[in-house]
């Protein structure tokens, strides 16, 4: 049995010996280097761009620009399965600093470089809007002219009558927050290599999405999706940078056009311009009854989607539709517009879109309960959903362990014995609770092969970026086949052999594709068992498969090894393919329906010491806890769970994106840093819950990480009695509350 | 590597001993190290990062010391000693440091690990016994955005105790 | 070479500071003069009443665990280590490390606390610049663009001296400093002092030191409102800047709060 056994990683050695293969390690013959000619303008006309001087220039072989999308070229110039807004690179007009203008083609990467500056471009600026609020007013610059608007996505929920459930209140409370921009900053930058000729196309690339990225690219060069292949080695980390379509129609239309395969790998400052972090305005209403029920909720979301949608729409949806909390809630209504702005696009980042809702209500509920002299812990506890209850969306809440997990937090940092504090350092603990949705409905498909040599191969494009998703789908393919684990293989995801995914992303694959890869396995074993009943004569039902042997319930030792079997049918393999479909969705008026098919939970903990002389925040102590329903490795899990904490402690207090009129003043480590060993709190853990009974495993790839924000929040408030309510939590916000707060007194 | 945009690229042969082995290279005056290792070399166990030196992604040793390929020039190890990933393992067997952190799972994308490998390496080689301070303040230039620090700290004591135990059993 | 290249020529040592610049495009110079490759200037010796003498091309590294260094100036020691990490410091140089002169750093408030020098090589000669005279700006130093530093020389210390480094970030624990402050004093037999200095760093351009201030303490007991008078005068008559680490204001209370408590451990009084 593997599944929750805390196997090593297959592929830990390579990761060891260093010889893994990342896309960025990959040439392809003949392959020309590309660079990009990025806007230095948030907003403005392209009135010229001329390439002339940069295609004489001796070793650059193509310069792609979007006059080479002319209606009647062999290339579309939109793309994006959003809203289908992205142009491969700007034509007419820039929407952002950063936005490609051209690409171009070359023999080194040093002259495409020098060819950079040989391109010239005339611009006619318009006026930018940065601010998601003055993007949603009548007299706003368009981002897109074409569309009289710069709403991109507006999400709405309607639950019962919340002026009704104000009035029941006897406290009513309202607060704002805000998020900025952060980025994901994987180690290894988007990289793409592309080989293209008239009737076909083949892609290797970073990405986590490599059927949305076949589909665009597809539409680019005008193929059928059938004839473009995207080949995805394990990614240098991803936490949503990759998801989704990024360099992939750019290097394709450049090397379409060079007639050669073309090699894009971004710089680490390119990075910042491809895609962060949706910044977020949250105002969150809330009315209460004296006793601390929570009556009604209505909240508020300016989201700044940057200049193209991108994924966009999702979190717009994912944060408008939790934005009230796992919470018993019999009045809500939100508003969830994502508006349009001069600003890079922004994107999937782990945790989607709920970081920015709970930094905003999980802070509030603090606020609530110290309002009312109540227990942070209690309030919640009064307030949270129990199993199998109805939520604001109308559905019903099966496998809810919100309490559960709450309670774990606060057991484990000692909730209840307070801290201390001595002289100007301050003490205290925050909890914090997490909802988020999976992707709803959703399609996963898997295959399973086995061949003569015994051998199990699965075929998954659930793209592997560390969170350990080929160990965890081989050890669940092991053991819903029966065979041991040293023969299984599994294979990088190739649209041209692994079956569709939808995207490796909201934390779906272990369920998703797991959840294929069961069914595909109960075909494959009908058809070894009906192939061993052939052979042996006994009855299907008489047989059985452990650890790859197959034989007569009766006779156990007498039988025969999977391989040896396909030799004497004289087959060469086995093959099954298995779907694991979801339903659900929402009413686009009311946002009622089912918002997810089962949902992820976290909870978090901290104690902090705060420093009330300079303001500076030290996490003496953190624990995250996380429901997985079933643990398939509980390494894995353990990684996934702390990992999340220490990339959540970036955005919590300090990482930042600083824009200077739409221009990224800070895009690499030097003023940009992410957490480092010295940054991890001193005493960090987790706790991975289970339902004994339970058949499916969720994922964890982000359960934890929304919490922290908040329960660091919190905890400084319980120390200091001051309330940060934009992110990041720096030292000078917090001394500059505590003055404030003297001066109050 | 985009180096500086001079019309005049000067090359020079470049001696050094890379993993145990004499070894020579074209490079140019201006290329730095880890653009050797990788496009000329194809050594690919060191990793492209930050490109500034920041998140150690980059890691060699020259003369059994970290540096940041990234940022120094081929032709400053001219006649020295380079140790790369690739060159750990003896006769088919990990280092006791990549056996650690196999064990350990110090590791979620791995895009950062033999640069924390090879780090650990440096540090053990100089200080057979360090606390856990000592290690976190010896790592601390190893950038890890996955977060596998934890692992990753224990991994490098485990790897103390068994070389230190190694030892032991070579002199007895 | 310098003064024949003039402004296309740079001096690389460790390559730390410059290559990064390179790269950036921030620099592209024709001509690279590969100063690693000048042998004797990698040394450290102590030399009884005169002091340390530490070669330019001296590791960072080396400079932080030297048992010399360690004897003589330990707060040099414990300042090198921490610059960076371990790796950075194993291939930037000293005399790399201070010609840069990046506004926030580590090291230069201590040197000028302790009364370092810095010598110079140039077509015209040699000759001897305090560190406190060093730094002349962001990236800017007193060296003409013909000359080199060669040496750094740290007099000797008397046993009486406390001295202490305190650096803080405002963001990662590893990172440069938002603002530094280094301290020495030496208080005689009967506990007076008889010399402070205070060195504010990375707040500013060039490294900050306010001379009336440092001289309230002469001939006096150290006490807690005497220092608070101190740090108070640093806070208001230093003009911090403002960058991504730290506004102004920010750095303006930093400065209060850190000379109060880098004098209060020199002048060994224990605060509230």
């Amino acid at each position: 049995m593997n599944v929750g056994r805390a196997i090593p990683y297959v592929d830990a050695l390579e990761r060891v010996d260093g010889s893994i293969g990342f896309t960025i390690n990959l040439e392809v013959p003949g392959m020309l280097h590309a660079r990009v000619l990025r806007s230095p303008s948030p907003h403005a006309r392209l009135l010229k761009v001329d390439t002339s001087r940069a295609e004489h220039l001796p070793g650059v072989v193509a310069v792609l620009t979007g006059v080479d999308f002319r209606p009647a070229s062999d290339m579309e110039l939109l793309y994006g399965g959003m809203n289908g807004d992205q142009p491969v690179v700007a034509r007419d007009k820039v929407r952002y600093v950063g936005e490609p203008i051209a690409v171009i083609a070359a023999e080194t990467p040093e002259t495409a470089e020098r060819a950079l500056s040989f391109i010239d471009v005339e611009y006619e600026d318009l006026i930018p809007v940065f601010d998601p609020y003055e993007a949603d007013t009548e007299d706003s610059s368009l981002v897109h002219d074409e569309y009289d608007t710069n709403v991109c996505s507006y999400f709405k929920l309607r639950h019962g009558n919340v002026e009704a459930g104000f009035a029941e209140a006897d406290r009513v409370f309202e607060h704002r927050f805000y998020s900025p921009a952060a980025q994901q900053f994987p180690l290894e930058p988007h990289v793409t290599i592309a080989s293209v000729d008239a009737s076909s196309a083949t892609l290797w690339s970073s990405t986590q999405a490599p059927y949305p990225v076949r589909e665009s690219v597809a539409k680019v060069l005008k193929l059928p999706e059938d004839k473009v292949r995207i080949i995805v080695p394990p990614l240098g980390g991803g936490y949503g940078a990759k998801n989704f379509v990024k360099l992939e129609p750019m290097v394709a239309a450049t090397a379409r056009k060079a007639g050669r395969p073309v090699r894009l790998a971004l710089s680490t400052e390119e990075e910042f311009v491809t895609v962060t972090k949706h910044p977020a305005v949250v105002t969150i209403k809330t009315g209460v009854k004296a006793d601390g029920t929570l009556t009604a909720r209505k909240v508020d979301i300016h989201w700044s989607g940057g200049a193209y949608a991108d994924t966009t729409p999702p979190v717009a949806r994912g944060g408008g539709v939790t934005a009230t909390g796992p919470y018993r809630v019999p009045h809500a209504w939100v508003d969830s517009r994502a508006m349009y702005t001069n600003l890079p696009q922004a994107g999937s980042f782990r945790g989607l879109a709920v970081n920015q809702v709970v930094w905003a209500y999980e802070s509030q509920m603090d606020i609530i309960a110290d309002a009312l002299g109540m227990d942070p812990l209690e309030f919640r506890l009064h307030n949270l959903i129990d199993e199998g209850e109805e939520w604001v969306t109308g559905e019903r809440m099966d496998d809810s362990h919100y309490k559960e997990l709450i309670r774990e937090v606060a057991d484990k940092i000692g909730w209840d014995k307070p801290s201390r504090s001595e002289g100007h350092l301050k003490r205290g603990k925050g909890l914090s609770v997490t909802l988020k949705s999976t992707i709803t409905p959703s399609t996963s498909r898997a295959s399973l092969k086995v061949d003569a040599t015994g051998t199990l191969w699965v075929l998954a494009s659930s793209v592997e970026m560390g969170q350990g998703v080929k160990t965890v789908l081989s050890q669940m393919a092991a053991d819903a086949v029966g065979v041991p684990l040293e023969q299984v293989r599994i294979v990088d995801p190739d649209t041209s052999v692994t079956p569709y995914d939808m995207t490796t992303s909201s934390s779906r694959s272990t369920f998703s594709s797991g959840g294929a890869i069961r069914n595909a396995a109960d075909s494959l074993k009908a058809q070894l068992l009906e192939l061993a009943s052939e052979i042996t004569e006994h009855d299907p039902t008489d047989i059985e498969i452990v650890d790859g042997f197959i034989s007569s319930k009766n006779s156990p030792g007498k039988g025969l090894l999977i391989g040896e079997l396909l030799q004497k049918s004289d087959r060469d393999e086995l093959f099954a393919e298995g779907t694991l479909e979801t339903q659900g969705g929402l009413d686009p008026e009311t946002g009622q329906g089912k918002a997810s098919d089962h949902w992820h939970q976290g909870a978090g903990a901290a104690e902090v010491e705060v420093d009330t002389e300079t303001g500076r925040v030290a996490i003496l102590r953190y624990h995250a806890a996380s429901y997985v329903s079933r643990v398939i490795n509980p390494t894995n899990v353990r990684l996934q769970n702390e990992g999340n904490v220490v990339y959540g402690l970036g955005p919590a207090l300090f990482e930042e994106i600083i824009f200077d009129q739409g221009r990224v003043v800070n895009s690499n480590l030097d003023s940009y840093p992410i957490p480092s060993l010295e940054d991890v709190p001193k005493h960090l853990s987790s706790s991975a819950l289970e339902r004994p009974d339970a058949e499916m495993p969720y994922g964890v790839g982000e359960n934890t990480l929304p919490s922290v924000a908040p329960a660091i929040a919190n905890a400084v408030f319980w120390a200091t009695g001051v309330r940060i309510h934009d992110l990041p939590i720096t030292p000078e916000k917090v001394l500059r509350a505590l003055r404030a707060k003297k001066e109050q007194n | 590597m985009r180096p500086g945009t001079r019309s005049q690229l000067t090359t020079q042969e470049l001696r050094l001993q890379l993993n145990r082995e004499h070894r020579s290279v074209e490079v140019e005056t201006d290329e730095t190290l880890l653009s050797v290792l990788r496009d000329k070399l194809k050594l690919y166990g060191n990793r492209q990062g930050c490109g500034i030196g920041y998140c150690g992604a980059c890691t060699v040793l020259v003369d059994g010391k970290p540096v940041s390929s990234c940022i120094m020039l081929a032709v400053q190890v001219e006649g020295k000693q380079l140790t790369t990933v690739e060159g750990l393992s003896k006769d088919g067997k990990l280092h006791p440091v990549q056996q650690a952190f196999l064990d350990h799972t110090a590791f979620q994308c791995s895009y950062c690990t033999p640069g924390f490998i090879l780090t650990t390496k440096a540090m053990l080689d100089e200080d057979p016994s360090p606390s856990r301070e000592e290690i976190r303040e010896y790592l601390v230039g190893n950038l890890c955005r996955c977060g596998s620090y934890y692992n990753i700290l224990e991994a490098a004591e485990e790897a103390a105790v068994r070389m230190q135990a190694k030892k032991q059993v070579a002199s007895d | 070479m310098l003064a024949e290249h003039k402004d296309e020529a740079k001096v690389i040592s460790g390559g730390t500071a410059i290559v990064p610049l390179m790269q950036e495009k921030l620099l592209a110079p024709s001509y690279l003069v590969a100063l690693y490759k000048v042998p004797g200037l990698d040394y450290i010796r102590h030399e009884p009443g005169l002091g340390l003498r530490i070669g330019a091309l001296t590791s960072l590294r080396d400079v932080e665990t030297s048992p010399l260094v360690r004897q003589h100036a330990p707060v040099l020691s414990y300042t090198a280590s921490l610059i960076a990490s371990v790796r950075v410091r194993t291939a930037a140089t000293v005399g790399g490390s201070l010609a840069e002169a990046n506004y926030a750093s580590d090291p230069y408030g201590v040197l000028i606390a302790l009364n370092a020098m810095i010598k110079a090589v140039g077509t015209s000669g040699e000759r001897t610049v305090r560190m406190g005279d060093f730094i002349t700006g962001h990236y800017r130093t007193a060296l003409q663009p013909d000359e080199i530093a060669v040496e750094l020389l740290v007099p000797e210390v008397s046993p009486n001296v406390s001295a202490t480094y305190i650096k803080y970030t405002t963001r990662s624990q590893k990172e440069r400093p938002a603002a530094g402050v280094a301290s020495l004093a030496r208080l005689d037999d009967s506990g007076a002092c008889e010399e402070l200095k205070v060195v504010v760093t990375a707040a500013t351009e060039t490294p900050q030191v306010i001379v009336e201030a440092e001289q309230l303490a002469l001939n006096k007991k150290p006490s807690l409102s005497l220092i608070r008078e101190i740090a108070l005068r640093y806070s208001q008559q230093i003009e911090p800047l403002e960058d991504h680490r730290a506004s102004a204001w920010y750095r303006r209370q930093l400065i209060e709060v850190l000379v109060q408590r880098s004098a209060e451990s020199v002048l060994r009084i224990k605060g509230e």
